[in-house]
C-alpha cells in the first residue's frame, strides 16, 4: 500500500536562486490540501514542477506509486493529474461543451474506467459546474466567473483523480467563491483529492482538511487548519517578526 | 590555415554581430521577430550603392544617406505595421514582415536589377595582419563594429535607459510594474536597431557579394546568433554566438566549399533548437 | 463512418467538380490554354489546402511548403537517372523523401514557439539551394536534372485532379475528426493543450508530414510532366504564392484555402504579360490582406453571413 501521491527532497533552482528547497509531504487519497505562503515563497513553482511544467532539479514525485518527475503534462493527464491555470485560457473557438470534451477525447484510457459514454459524462461535467446550458454556445462569450468555472469543467474532462488548483478563487467575489467552493466539496465528496493554491486564506481553510505552508522555498508548516494558523513560525512568514511575538 | 582562420573569423563576427544586434534587440526587448530585418539591412546597401554608383554622390555622402535611409524604413514599418499588429495573434506579424521583407526585395529587382552589384570601398587597399592579407575596408568593418558594439554594452550597463531596456528585454512584465514606460523602451529599441542595421549596411556592402537574396540570408545569421546566444541574455552572449557561427561558417567553407556556409549555419540553429532553445545565456524559456 | 456521412455534402461537391474537370478535356480537346490553366489550379489549391493544415489549422506559417516539392522532385529525379526499378516506387520513394523532409522543420520545432518554426521553414530552402549548387555533379548544379517527359499534358491534368480531390477530402476529413481538434487547440493554447492531454510534439509532426505528403505527390506528378527539376524550386516565390493563396482565401478553412488556391492561379495567368510585377504586387497584397482582412475572402463572406443572420433573427423575434 503506497502513498497516493508523495514529493520527496524537492528542488528547484533558476540559476543561483533556489526556488524549491529540498519540499516533503505526502497527500493521501480523498484529502483536500491547501497549499499557501506570502507571495515569492514558490506555491508557484512548486505547482509548475509538479504538473510537469517546470523540470525539478532534484528530488522526486511519486503518483500512484509511479515516478513522475520527469513527465510532461500530457502524460500526466494521462495518469489522472491535472492542473487548472489561475487565468483561465479557454480553447475559444470551441463550444463550452467541446472544451471540457476535448480532455475526455485525448486521455480515452481514462473514460473507459467509467461505464459511460463521452457525452453523458460532459453532460454530467457541465451539470456538476453548472454551465450546462451554455453548453453549445462558444466559450468566447463567457464571463469571467464562468470561465472559472470552465477551468474547473475542463479540467474534469480529462477525469484526473489529482485536481491541482492555482488559485480559484482569484478574482472572484464572495457569492462566486462559495459557488465554487460547493462544487469543489462535493467534487471531493466523489473521491476526487484536491490540491489547492491560494492566498484568499479564510475561505480556503473552510475547504480543506490540511495546510501545508511554504516560504522562501522551505515547507515550515504542514498540518490541521486550525494549528497551523496558531502556528509561531507560520504568523512570522505573513506578519513579521513584530506582529507575531506580540499577539502569540 | 590558422591565421587565415583566425583573422577572418573575428572580420566575419563583427560582420554577423552587426547582423545580429539589431534583430536581436527588438525580438528580445519587444518580442517582434522582424523577418524583414536582414531585407532591411540589404536595402541600406542598395542605398549606398544607388547614391554612390547610379546617381554618383561622394561616398561619405553615400553612407550618410544609407545609414538615415535604413533608420527611416524601420522606423516606418514600426509605426505603420509593426504596431498595429501588437493586438493581432503572432502570425500576422510574421506574415506582414515577410511580406514586406518581399516587397523590398522586389522593387529592389525592379529598379537596380537582380545581378551582383558592386559597392565602392570607404578605404581602399589592403594590409598584413598576423601574415594574413586582409582589406582595408574590413579592418575598418572590424574597428567600427566592435567600437559600436562597446558603446552600445556601455549605453546598456551605464545609462538608465539601457537599464530599463535591458530590463524589459529580461521581464516585460515585471518592467511594467517597476514604472518603465514600455512605450518609450520600444522607440528606444527600434531606434537603436536602426541605426545599427544602417550601420551593418554601409559596413558590410563593399564586402558582401550583393544581391537581393542577400536579405533572406542575413536572416540565418540573425536568427541563429539571437537563439545561440539568447532572448533576455547580454549583447555579448549574441557576439559570442555571432563568433561562433562565423567560425564554424570558415572551416565549413575551407572543408567543403563556401557556397555552402549557411548549411553550417542553419545546422547549428537547429541543434541550439533541440538542444538548448534558450540558448546560451538566455534568461528566458524558449 | 459517422464522420464520412456528416461529410457527405463537401465530399460529393468535390466530386462532382471532379467529374466535371474531367470532362473538359473531351470537350475543348485542341484549347491547351485552358487545360494549363486548369491543370496549375488543382496543383495550386493542392499547395494551399496542405499549408493550410499547418498554417491555418495548427497555427504553424510555413514559408517554404515547396520546399517538399524540390525535394520529392529531385528524390525522383535522382532515382530516375541512376537506378532502374519499377516507376510505382520511384514515385514512392520522391513521396516518401518529400514526407520526410519536413521533420527537418518539424523536430527542431517540435518544443519551441511556432514563430521559430516559421523561421526555420524561410531558411530551409535556401540551404538546400547551396547543397544543390555544392554538389554539382550529383544535383546538375544551375542546369538541374532532366528525364525525358513520361507524362502528356492530358496526364498531368488527370492526375492533378485526382490528386486535388484525395487531397481536399482527405484533408477535410483529417481536420473534422479528432486529430483536427488537438491542431486547433495546439493553435489557440499551446499550454493549455498540454494540460489536457494532447501530445503536442507528436500532433505537429504528424501535421506536417500529412501536409508534405500531398504536396510531394503534387510535386512527383508535376515532375514527371516537366521532366525537370532545378535549384530554382527551393526559391522562396513559390513558397510565398502558397502562402498568399491561403491568406487572400482564408486560413483555417479548407474552403478557404482552395478559393485562394483557385482565384490566385487565375489572377497568376490574367497577369502574364506583366510577370515581372506579379511578385511585388502579391507581396502588396499579402501585407494589405493581413492589416485589412487577416481572415481571407471567406472570413469576410462568413462573418457578413453571420451578420445577417443575426439581424434576420432579430427582425423575426421583434
Amino acid at each position: 500500500m503506497g502513498d497516493f501521491f508523495r514529493v520527496e527532497n524537492l528542488c528547484k533552482n533558476f540559476g543561483n536562486l533556489l526556488a524549491l528547497d529540498r519540499i516533503t509531504f505526502k497527500v493521501e487519497r480523498g484529502e483536500v490540501l491547501g497549499l499557501i505562503g506570502p507571495n515569492g515563497a514558490g506555491k508557484t513553482t512548486l505547482f509548475n514542477v509538479v504538473t510537469g511544467f517546470f523540470r525539478c532539479s532534484s528530488g522526486k514525485i511519486v503518483f500512484r506509486g509511479k515516478d513522475t518527475s520527469k513527465l510532461s503534462p500530457d502524460k500526466l493527464a494521462a495518469e489522472g493529474m491535472i492542473r487548472t491555470f489561475q487565468i483561465p485560457k479557454p480553447f475559444k473557438e470551441l463550444t463550452v461543451g467541446e472544451n471540457v470534451a476535448v480532455g475526455t477525447l485525448f486521455n480515452p484510457g481514462r473514460i473507459r474506467k467509467l461505464s459511460i459514454s463521452t457525452a453523458e459524462f460532459v453532460d454530467r461535467v457541465l451539470k456538476g459546474v453548472k454551465l450546462d446550458s451554455f453548453k453549445d454556445d462558444s466559450a468566447s462569450v463567457l464571463g469571467y466567473g464562468n470561465l472559472k468555472l470552465l477551468e474547473l469543467g475542463r479540467a474534469q474532462g480529462a477525469v484526473p483523480e489529482l485536481l491541482l488548483l492555482d488559485e480559484p478563487f482569484a478574482g472572484l467575489n464572495a457569492i462566486e467563491i462559495e459557488s465554487i467552493s460547493q462544487i469543489l466539496r462535493a467534487l471531493a465528496k466523489e473521491g476526487l483529492t484536491l490540491i489547492i493554491v491560494e492566498h484568499r486564506l479564510r475561505e480556503l481553510m473552510k475547504l480543506i482538511s490540511r495546510v501545508i505552508v511554504l516560504y522562501y522555498g522551505k515547507k515550515i508548516a504542514d498540518g490541521a487548519p486550525q494549528d497551523v494558523s496558531r502556528d509561531k513560525r507560520v504568523l512570522e512568514a505573513y506578519l513579521g517578526k513584530r506582529w507575531a511575538s506580540d499577539n502569540a | 590555415m590558422l591565421p587565415t582562420v583566425l583573422v577572418y573569423g573575428i572580420l566575419w563576427t563583427a560582420i554577423n554581430s552587426l547582423i545580429a544586434i539589431g534583430f536581436y534587440l527588438i525580438f528580445s526587448v519587444a518580442q517582434i521577430l522582424n523577418l524583414a530585418h536582414g531585407m532591411i539591412i540589404v536595402g541600406g546597401c542598395y542605398a549606398v550603392y544607388v547614391l554612390a554608383a547610379m546617381v554618383k554622390l561622394p561616398l561619405a555622402v553615400s553612407v550618410v544617406g544609407g545609414i538615415l535611409s535604413t533608420v527611416l524604413i524601420l522606423l516606418i514599418i514600426y509605426l505603420c505595421f509593426i504596431k498595429r499588429l501588437f493586438s493581432a495573434p503572432h502570425s500576422s506579424m510574421l506574415l506582414v514582415t515577410a511580406g514586406l521583407a518581399m516587397i523590398m526585395e522586389q522593387i529592389i529587382i525592379l529598379t537596380v536589377g537582380p545581378d551582383t552589384k558592386f559597392v565602392p570601398s570607404m578605404v581602399t587597399g589592403s594590409s598584413k595582419i598576423l601574415g594574413v592579407g586582409v582589406s582595408n575596408q574590413g579592418l575598418l568593418t572590424v574597428c567600427i563594429a566592435f567600437s559600436v558594439i562597446a558603446l552600445l554594452m556601455l549605453f546598456l550597463k551605464h545609462t538608465k535607459e539601457g537599464r530599463a531596456i535591458r530590463a524589459t528585454s529580461q521581464d516585460r512584465d515585471v518592467a511594467v510594474m517597476s514604472g518603465i514606460n514600455i512605450e518609450e523602451i520600444y522607440w528606444m529599441a527600434v531606434i537603436i536597431a536602426g541605426m545599427l542595421a544602417g550601420i551593418a549596411g554601409v559596413l558590410v556592402a563593399p564586402i558582401q557579394t550583393l544581391t537581393p537574396k542577400a536579405g533572406w540570408e542575413m536572416m540565418i545569421t540573425a536568427f541563429t546568433a539571437t537563439i545561440l546566444g539568447g532572448l533576455g541574455g547580454p549583447i555579448w552572449g549574441v557576439v559570442l554566438a555571432a563568433a561562433i557561427v562565423a567560425f564554424i561558417e570558415l572551416f565549413t567553407a575551407f572543408m567543403i566549399g563556401p557556397a555552402i556556409k549557411e548549411a553550417a549555419a542553419f545546422l547549428i540553429l537547429i541543434l541550439t533548437l533541440m538542444f538548448k532553445p534558450s540558448g546560451l545565456f538566455g534568461k528566458r524559456r524558449a | 463512418m459517422k464522420t464520412l456521412r456528416k461529410e457527405l455534402m463537401p465530399i460529393s461537391i468535390m466530386l462532382a467538380l471532379s467529374i466535371g474537370l474531367v470532362s473538359v478535356v473531351p470537350i475543348s480537346r485542341c484549347d491547351y490554354f485552358i487545360i494549363g490553366f486548369l491543370t496549375s489550379a488543382c496543383l495550386w489549391i493542392v499547395y494551399a489546402v496542405s499549408w493550410d493544415l499547418l498554417g491555418g489549422y495548427t497555427g504553424m506559417l510555413n514559408f517554404g511548403q515547396m520546399l517538399f516539392v524540390g525535394v520529392a522532385g529531385y528524390t525522383v529525379a535522382l532515382i530516375e537517372l541512376h537506378f532502374n526499378i519499377p516507376r510505382l516506387f520511384m514515385i514512392l520513394a520522391g513521396v516518401a523523401g518529400g514526407t520526410l523532409s519536413s521533420l527537418l522543420i518539424s523536430l527542431p520545432a517540435f518544443r519551441v514557439r511556432a514563430s521559430y518554426f516559421a523561421v526555420v521553414s524561410l531558411v530551409l530552402p535556401l540551404v538546400f539551394h547551396r547543397v544543390t549548387m555544392t554538389f554539382i555533379k550529383l544535383f546538375g548544379g544551375d542546369y538541374g536534372l532532366n528525364i525525358d517527359r513520361v507524362f502528356r499534358r492530358e496526364h498531368l491534368y488527370y492526375a492533378a485532379i485526382g490528386i486535388m480531390a484525395v487531397t481536399v477530402i482527405a484533408i477535410r476529413l483529417v481536420v473534422k475528426r479528432k486529430i483536427g481538434m488537438a491542431l486547433q487547440c495546439i493553435r489557440e493554447n499551446e499550454e493549455t493543450a498540454r494540460a489536457v492531454g494532447i501530445n503536442v510534439g507528436r500532433y505537429k509532426v504528424i501535421a506536417c508530414m500529412i501536409s508534405a505528403f500531398f504536396t510531394s505527390l503534387a510535386g512527383v506528378c508535376s515532375f514527371y510532366y516537366m521532366g525537370h527539376v532545378g535549384p530554382d524550386l527551393f526559391g522562396l516565390e513559390g513558397s510565398f504564392d502558397v502562402v498568399i493563396m491561403c491568406v487572400v482565401g482564408g486560413t483555417g478553412s479548407v474552403f478557404g484555402a482552395a478559393l485562394g488556391g483557385g482565384i490566385l492561379s487565375l489572377v497568376l495567368e490574367l497577369m502574364r504579360p506583366v510577370a515581372e510585377y506579379r511578385n511585388v504586387l502579391y507581396a502588396a497584397l499579402l501585407v494589405v490582406m493581413m492589416m485589412v482582412a487577416p481572415r481571407g475572402v471567406w472570413g469576410l463572406m462568413k462573418s457578413l453571413f453571420r451578420r445577417r443572420f443575426r439581424n434576420y433573427v432579430q427582425q423575426g423575434a421583434g
